[in-house]
């Protein structure tokens, strides 16, 4: 280690320029004309004029998006559940009993990526829309009798965020289980432990910077979707995101929408830091 | 010897792995409270062995009785049984004395309960203060002494343990064996312990199995290994042996083999071995005597010459390697240092000396395919 040590300030600093220069000129830069634009206000021409207002800020927080970002947090939330619950048994079995053909398990999971997402969720309008696969496959059975609202309802919205966020969920997953000293869930055996309890007091436990990293992957995209529920949504299903988008496009009200976008990102970081600290992985942050 | 006195019975055990046969058709008994190690070198089935008693494998055919039940289908956590695993397996998300307390927790026993076992099992070696930390932070010896409370503590049947002193240095495992060793005698359990090194074995076991490709070799105490072993890998793997094939050339009482002019082996159950039977028979290095050319061996002892070539000086001892000619061999002599600094005491390279000693003290070994010269282990 010693050898590095003279060289590491230069060398840090040279590997680590290009990103440092990217993100500067492409996340600080455009962050900071927002933070600049959420005081200001919306010219006649939908332009933004600068000034120093609270007035976006008092607007974000007020009751009428309250219900919009429970939402948006209850649709997160529940995708993040979901995903936990279809992702853990999958990278489970990938890591433990995977042997040989891994790599190909992954380039499965992977796999959806090589297509558009909004590809991807447009075809779930041909899956669940009422002249859709289910509703004709179900009538066809005869199990229902008129089609099912399936499409434009929250479930959908639930959904395509679930699907669309599984590989962010599973990939974390696999990285840390795979990294479990199999020898260890011998020991839990050994040791009385049955395959449930093995699961909860070793493999769980050990798993956990996997289930952090996942769900924050999950969660935080997922919050502040707006292709999906615009996409499966319906009038029921407006999240914040959707609110965001409409003030930079339809109603060009930059200023506010930027307002809003750092109220989100502000209630997002306390969250987040709460949760880290709660998960006992403080090594993350 | 019923089989109530038995803490572990294999009865024809077989394991394969593919075409592989790691444990082939073994059958063993370890008595209650012994400390038993299976030894070979690696690949001989030992392992695998530990593995079908903790339940990590199942034998492909065959039962393994504890305390007389047959458990080779059950899962390990239905057989009271523990283990202390080579590389420790201490779970790292728990501290010391959690990780004592989980097959006491598993159990449910009253809180009490635990603490005080876990409590007296830190005693026992002697990590009572360091209950608190976690497992990387404690040396390797530390580990070691955890991994077996952790194990200890739920009272096992059977303490297995898979090389557990593989990874410390030298002067720790002489430490640890001896340690072992207390506390073995001190809880009474059975110990089955798994080594490659002989004189690891030799230092703690009541009883040795030497293992090779899957089947027991000899199965005795220490001593008897030492002494008399069985096979020719026997006398190979533990320790250090000469051997010396040939013609048996008479027989009347003693068996001879002669190498022309004043060299000679005899040995002893001639009957087994008529005139003109090959045998085979080995010898430790430490019961061979040197003597120089003009020295008189006495008559009833074997005689042969010899030249020389390497001479390793120990302290306590100093071993030779002598070329002996009449065998087209070279032979292992460790000779004590005993003689005063004014009498010859070693014998320098290239020197022509006598070796001698007594027939009591040359093994008969079975015949079997001489290939197997070339796996001695010295």
């Amino acid at each position: 280690m010693d050898r590095f040590r003279g060289h590491s300030f230069l060398v840090a600093n040279v590997l680590l320029a290009p990103t440092m220069l990217w993100l500067t000129l492409f996340l600080v830069l455009p962050l900071l004309v927002i933070f600049v634009y959420s005081f200001g206000g919306r010219g006649a021409y939908g332009e933004v004029e600068l000034g120093f207002s609270l007035s976006n800020y008092t607007k974000a927080f007020s009751p009428l998006w309250l219900p919009v970002i429970l939402r948006s947090f209850a649709f997160a939330g529940i995708a993040t559940v979901l995903t936990l619950a279809l992702g853990y048994p999958l990278a489970y079995f990938i890591a433990i009993y995977g042997g040989a053909k891994k790599n190909i398990f992954l380039i499965l999971i992977m796999l959806p990526f090589w297509t558009s997402y909004l590809i991807r969720t447009y075809s779930w309008i041909v899956i669940l829309r009422t002249e859709g696969v289910i509703n004709t496959s179900l009538s066809w059975l005869g199990v229902i009798s008129g089609p099912l609202d399936l499409l434009n309802t929250p479930f959908s919205v639930v959904l395509g965020l679930t699907y669309g966020f599984l590989p962010f969920m599973t990939l974390p997953l696999y990285a840390s289980l795979e990294k479990l000293d199999k020898s260890l869930l011998e020991a839990a055996q050994d040791l009385g432990a049955n395959r449930l309890w093995t699961l909860l007091r070793v493999t769980l436990p050990l798993s956990l910077p996997g289930v952090v990293a996942g769900t924050l992957l999950t969660f935080i995209p997922a919050v502040g979707d707006f292709v999906t529920p615009d996409l499966l949504g319906g009038p029921d299903t407006l999240m914040i995101g959707n609110v965001i988008q409409q003030q930079f496009l339809s109603a060009r009200d930059w200023a506010y929408g930027s307002a809003l976008s750092f109220s989100l990102m502000a209630i997002l970081l306390v969250g987040i830091f709460l949760y880290v600290r709660k998960m006992g992985s403080e090594d993350l942050m | 010897m019923s089989g109530e006195d038995y803490a572990i019975r294999l009865e024809g055990v077989t394991k394969l792995f593919g075409d592989l046969r790691a444990v082939d058709d073994l059958s063993l008994g370890i008595r209650r409270g012994e400390f038993f190690s299976l030894l070979g070198p690696s690949g001989c089935g030992k392992t695998t062995c530990l593995r079908m008693i903790a339940g990590f494998e199942e034998p492909s055919e065959g039962s393994i009785y504890l305390e007389g039940t047959d458990v080779a289908r059950l899962p390990p956590y239905r057989r009271n049984v523990n283990t202390v695993f080579q590389n420790y397996a201490l779970f790292p998300h728990l501290n010391v004395e959690k990780n004592v307390a989980f097959g006491l927790k598993r159990k449910k026993l009253p809180k009490a309960e635990i603490d005080k076992r876990v409590h007296d099992a830190l005693q026992m070696v002697e990590l009572e203060d360091r209950g608190k930390n976690k497992p990387t932070q404690l040396s390797g010896g530390m580990q070691q002494r955890v991994a077996l409370a952790r194990a200890l503590v739920n009272l096992p049947a059977v303490l297995l343990l898979d090389e557990p002193l593989g990874a410390l240095d030298l002067k720790l495992r002489r430490q640890m064996q001896l340690e072992l060793k207390h506390i073995h005698e001190s809880v009474g359990i059975t110990f089955i312990y798994v080594t490659h090194d002989q004189e690891e074995a030799l230092t703690m076991s009541d009883r040795i199995a030497v293992m090779r490709q899957g089947r027991v070799e000899q199965v005795g105490e220490p001593e008897e290994l030492y002494e008399a072993p069985a096979t020719r890998f026997v006398a190979g793997f533990i320790g250090v042996s000469n051997f010396i094939e040939g013609r048996v050339e008479s027989s009347n009482g003693m068996g001879t083999l002669s190498y022309g002019e004043n060299q000679r082996v005899i040995f002893g159950r001639p009957q087994d071995h008529p005139v003109g039977d090959i045998v085979s028979l080995s010898v430790r290095p430490e019961k061979i005597r040197l003597l120089e050319l003009h020295e008189e061996p006495p008559e009833e002892n074997c005689v042969l010459k010899g030249i020389v070539r390497d001479v390793v000086y120990l302290g306590m001892t100093t071993q030779y390697k002598i070329d002996v000619p009449a065998l087209h061999s070279q032979f292992t002599v460790l000779e004590q240092n005993v003689q005063v600094a004014s009498d010859k005491t070693l014998w320098v390279p290239g020197e022509e000396t006598i070796l001698t000693w007594h027939p009591y003290h040359n093994r008969v070994l079975p015949e079997q395919a001489t290939a197997e010269s070339t796996e001695e282990v010295a």
